[in-house]
């Protein structure tokens, strides 16, 4: 190559470093080219791995607390509970056995520990055709207690957990069980030794209405003793209540 | 590395991760875009990579470009090479 100008060959070299400099991008663009194709390839392991390293960062920025969690479950677990109890009164009502329980909503004026004996006042009463027995509910199926004396614009409630109150019900809907009030929210009942039962299991009312009373939280079991002792608690919390559901029949 | 990269870099990276986390993913697609028009396209297509990775392709008629961040990346960097022969050393001075 014949050089006219001292200019030539820095061109020429120039060219050579543009030439090296196209050749390096080329490479660089089927390498990225081949690592797309590697991710496309095997995306899901890598994305397991990488979740896997992202999830301490992850679970502290978005995780939230304990108590979101139990709330988004208990969210969870009552949409489902409203869901099967329309299903079970449709179904009730498919057999000739519809079930609809006129309800009064109230609100609760005096709750434990500010009224003593495990009962409630609310601010329903004759006016409102609140009647003395009726059911009282929490919400929904979760039934707390009866009312126990009506006034003309209040009523008192008094609690299943009240202490030396007896009533009968059914352990998992079938098994007949007597409950006594203990105070504070809480129950007790015995049964036989051989009895099958567990902590959460749920305690309901006889009737076509139903109505869960309790949940057991406990079982005590003694070599020796025959008989299992049974610790329940009300359905909801009688300390936070705000709002109560007066269920307008004596026998559900 | 000059430190203007070390710069460019380092807050990049951190819009993409501050969209990630926030999460506001407009700031990750910035972070991206920053990267690979600054010129670090490498750099922006493995961050895209990282994105697609973590969050998975696009549901709808977005699910076509299934690794939709590390495109955008090679687009930027396209558009770079593509809009810098017009507008970016239009006149480079040759020194001896």
């Amino acid at each position: 190559m014949i050089q006219n100008s001292p200019f030539d060959k820095f061109k020429a070299r120039r060219t050579h470093t543009q030439l090296r400099t196209r050749r390096m991008q080329l490479l660089s663009l089927a390498g990225v080219l081949l690592l797309v194709g590697a991710v496309a390839l095997w995306r899901a392991p890598l994305s397991g791995a990488l979740w896997q390293i992202l999830r301490p960062v992850v679970q502290m920025r978005f995780g939230g607390t304990a108590g979101d969690a139990q709330n988004a479950s208990t969210a969870a677990a009552l949409a489902d509970r409203d869901a099967l109890y329309a299903e079970n009164l449709d179904l009730k009502k498919r057999l000739g056995r519809a079930v609809v329980v006129p309800r009064i909503v109230a609100g609760v004026l005096l709750r434990p520990p500010m009224t003593p004996y495990d009962t409630l006042v609310i601010d329903a009463g004759s006016a409102e055709g609140v009647t003395a027995g009726d059911f009282v509910s929490a919400g929904g199926t979760a039934l707390v207690g009866t009312v126990s004396d009506v006034y003309a614009r209040s009523a008192r409630v008094a609690l299943f957990s009240a202490p030396g109150g007896r009533y009968d019900a059914l352990l998992r809907g079938s098994i007949p069980v007597t409950v006594e009030g203990q105070g504070g929210g809480s129950m007790q009942a015995r049964l036989p030794s051989g009895t099958a039962v567990a902590a959460g299991d749920a305690v309901v009312l006889p009737g076509i209405a139903g109505g869960m009373t309790a949940t057991v939280s406990h079982v005590e079991r003694a070599e020796s003793e025959s008989f299992v002792t049974l610790y329940m608690q009300l359905p909801a919390n009688i300390f936070t209540l705000r709002y109560v559901e007066v269920w307008k029949q004596n026998t559900p | 590395m000059t430190q203007s990269s070390r710069w460019i870099y380092a807050v990049t990276f951190l819009l993409a991760a501050t969209g990630f986390l926030l999460p506001f993913w407009p700031l990750s697609v910035l972070g991206i875009l920053l990267s690979a028009l600054s010129g670090r396209w490498l750099f922006a297509v493995a961050v895209g990579l990282l994105f697609d990775i973590a969050l998975g392709a696009p549901t709808g008629t977005a699910h076509l470009l299934y690794f939709p961040y590390t495109v955008l990346a090679l687009v930027a960097a396209l558009a770079r090479i593509l809009g810098g022969s017009y507008v970016l050393d239009k006149t480079p001075q040759e020194t001896l």
